[in-house]
């Protein structure tokens, strides 16, 4: 479970390699201390990290279409923008949080957002 | 050049909704009108699916708060119908009494249900699914029993909610395979089948009249026993809202007809959503009636407002939620030479000429339907045994941007 002082420490998610360009890995909220799981993408060489769950009918963004950058929700095709969770196509009406994702030599490290903290 | 000082919107759904926030995110600055006879602007799919059965209050299908509202600048007039459009005055007369002027003037005026001409069609426990009030009436459904006449896409889902939620469901129509033009023949008899496996009952057959009898309403049928029931819920179709336009003096044929950017046969009049038909190069389309669709209407109109060349079009998409299963189609299941089918779980069928994709349509694998929809918008050439193999994941058949 995550506590205060957790906020802001880094966990290592994976290695350079694991996610496929316009893939994502899905990191569960247990693992992650966070409220819903979160979705690691690679798009065009970049690395973004995401709340996992559509805002419209709870499905899993990491099974989307990933390219340019956004994310195309899997069931309805609500485009979310990677970079900083805005929806930009109904049928969903709110973004996604975003969390940071940084690469360390050739680790995936992990910082959740600490407003979705669990 | 000069744009308009103020749009009125004519209907606030999908289409309508669209093209306010569109005009808005395109930059536009002056005054925007909706005007929507509902008493919200709000998401329909929903409505034949997971609101028919759980209560989704009306707040939850809107599409923005009174507060996102007044942060977009928009002038929404729920409640209110426009009862007149004057092309040379531009303007538009409201049933409370009122007078709007606008520079540019959009048509979104949908489509209603088609009503049952049946005799007993007018019994209470009989209706049709448009509206968020039309749900909360055959919410009293849930745990009943029930006939669903018209087994294309409004038909099949509430059938399939109202099963799942423990209806004892009957659906009726005169096709072994409804939908046909939808899905094509293929898909739809596979999606029919879906109907059996769930315990819903399905009749070959059309509706001869609908009687009140002491525990319910009795369905009487072109073939076999009559059906006792609590309900009858019919969809079999539409009628598109084109009286406003025809009355106008609008060029109208099935729909209101437009052109690629939206523009009607009026200057300074659009039309987007359920309501138009397309000319095409080839001649009228056929009306379209999907979500997907009516949103892109939206988009491309507000650039033409904005005097900017919309986007080209690609194939048409769509989406159809039964039994929990996800339903994806992308372009027209009834075009094309050849049929090629995926075998696995559900089929997945794809329609060629020659090697090109025509269209394409899956069950619960709707990443290959996204894939198909780039391939076909690309013309990428394909070929039947990478479509047919299970291991050939679609997306990889798309160059590398």
């Amino acid at each position: 479970m995550g506590t205060s002082t957790d906020t802001g420490k880094a966990i290592k998610v994976g290695v350079v390699g694991d996610i496929a360009d316009d893939a994502a890995i899905v990191v569960p909220r247990a693992i992650a201390g966070t409220v819903d799981d979160i979705a690691v993408v690679l798009s065009e060489g970049t690395y973004y990290a995401i709340d996992n769950t559509c805002t419209h009918e709870q499905t899993s963004l990491a099974e989307g279409w990933i390219e340019a950058g956004c994310v195309e929700c899997p069931l309805h095709s609500s485009n979310f923008r990677l970079s900083d969770g805005a929806v930009l196509s109904l049928p969903a009406k709110t973004g996604v949080a975003v969390h940071t994702i940084e690469v360390v030599g050739e680790e995936l490290m992990l910082t959740p957002n600490p407003d979705r903290l669990a | 050049m000069s744009g308009p000082q103020r749009v009125l919107i004519v209907g606030g759904s999908i289409a309508g909704w669209t093209t306010a926030t569109s005009l808005r995110d395109g930059g536009f600055s002056g005054e925007l009108v909706v005007i929507e006879r509902e008493p919200a602007c709000y998401d329909r799919p929903p409505l034949s699916k997971t609101a028919l059965v759980d209560d989704a209050a009306l707040d939850s299908l809107a599409y923005a708060d009174p507060a996102k509202i007044a942060e977009l600048r928009i002038d929404l007039r729920c409640g209110t119908t426009v009862t007149a459009l004057d092309v040379p005055g531009s303007s538009v007369a409201l049933d409370d009494g009122t007078r709007l002027t606008g520079e540019a003037i959009v048509l979104a005026t949908g489509a209603l249900a088609r009503p049952p001409s049946f005799p007993g069609a007018e019994l209470p426990g009989v209706g049709t699914l448009r509206n968020y009030a039309d749900v909360a009436r055959l919410r009293a459904l849930v745990g009943r029993r029930v006939a669903v006449v018209g087994g294309g896409l409004i038909g099949a889902e509430a059938a399939a909610a109202l099963r799942l939620a423990g209806s004892e469901v009957v659906l009726i129509d005169p096709n072994e395979a409804p939908a046909a033009r939808a899905f094509g023949p293929t898909m739809a008899a596979h999606l029919q089948s879906m109907h059996a496996e769930h315990g819903v009952a399905t009749r070959v057959g059309s509706v001869v009249a609908v009687t009140a009898v002491e525990d319910g309403l009795e369905v009487e049928l072109t073939a076999g026993e009559p059906v006792r029931v609590d309900g009858v819920l019919v969809g079999t179709g539409v009628v598109l809202e084109t009286d406003l336009a025809q009355r106008a003096g609008l060029e109208v044929d099935s729909g209101i007809v437009v052109d690629e950017a939206g523009r009607t046969s009026a200057r300074g009049v659009y039309a987007v959503g359920d309501a138009t038909i397309r000319r095409l190069p080839s001649g009228l389309a056929a009306p379209c009636g999907h979500w997907d669709a009516a949103r892109l209407d939206g988009v491309a109109v507000a650039a033409a407002i904005l005097g900017r060349t919309p986007d080209p079009r690609g194939a048409d998409w769509f989406w159809s939620d039964r039994y929990d299963h996800h339903v994806e189609v992308v372009g027209d299941m009834t075009a094309g030479e050849t049929e090629v089918v995926r075998a696995g779980a559900h089929p997945t069928v794809f329609r060629l000429d020659g090697d090109r994709m025509i269209a394409a349509a899956s069950v619960d694998d709707p990443m290959t339907v996204r894939a198909a929809r780039r391939l076909i918008d690309h013309a990428v050439p394909v070929n039947a045994d990478q479509l047919k193999d299970p291991g050939v994941q679609l997306r990889s058949l798309l160059p590398r941007a």
